[in-house]
């Protein structure tokens, strides 16, 4: 009987011991508690050249009107793996942005390649990125494209997207 | 959006470094660009400019997961 119960005490440690180790080594599982992304952005604003809103609290002009085309090269939430998913926001960070971390409107546009779990992950980390309260904030899907144009990335070469 | 490369002093195009981009954790730098067209029409929101701000650059971004 005493030994019975030994045997039984065995199996449920190695069963717990194979759960901890399954579950340990899940590709899937987030092991620093961190959703993460590496993210190519194509960017444009209605400042002039360079946009002074890198280095100081107020655009050129009371407003600084962008669209941002990205592509997530790689990145991790929880389960979710984010490498590929395109979105595009378009926006005003207005004139509060630097001295109250209000933005005046975005519009979110996911491509309709990216999965609701990539929509769902990706949302938090956009809005952390930019660390701004916004006065309209909008989702949308959209077909995004993104193109290099030229023979290198010399003189010749440009970048267009669309959002269409 | 359609956008051409700023060539610099040697035509191997102006990266600007060491500028941090909003709160993201690191950049690779900004490839400056200028927009030929740069415009929108969206939510009830519409912009048009050309020969304004524009660049490339790859950032690296993340939150800690809630319950983690």
């Amino acid at each position: 009987m005493k030994q019975t119960t030994k045997k039984q005490i065995f199996k449920i440690g190695s069963l717990a011991v194979a759960i901890l180790l399954f579950v340990g080594s899940s590709p899937n599982s987030s092991s620093s508690g961190q959703a993460r992304m590496n993210a190519d952005y194509v960017e444009a604003c209605s400042c002039h050249l360079f946009c002074p809103c890198y280095f100081n609290k107020h655009a050129e002009h009371p407003m600084c009107e962008f669209n941002m085309a990205v592509h997530v090269r790689g990145g991790q939430s929880g389960a979710t793996n984010l490498a590929g998913a395109k979105y595009w926001l378009t926006g005003d960070l207005g004139d509060e942005w630097g001295t109250a971390k209000k933005g005046k409107w975005v519009v979110v546009s996911f491509d309709p390649t990216t999965t609701k779990p990539q929509r769902d992950a990706l949302a938090p980390i956009i809005l952390k990125t930019y660390g701004l309260e916004w006065g309209e904030l909008r989702v949308q899907e959209a077909p995004i494209e993104i193109k290099r144009i030229g023979i290198s990335r010399r003189l010749n070469s440009a970048t267009a997207s669309w959002l269409t | 959006m359609k956008l051409k490369r700023e060539p610099g002093a040697d035509g191997n195009g102006v990266v600007l470094k060491n500028v941090k981009y909003f709160d993201a954790q690191s950049n690779n730098g900004f490839e400056l660009y200028k927009s030929l067209e740069h415009r929108a029409d969206v939510q009830g929101h519409q912009f048009n400019y050309s020969d304004r701000n524009a660049f490339l650059i790859s950032i690296d971004s993340g939150m800690p997961v809630p319950g983690k």
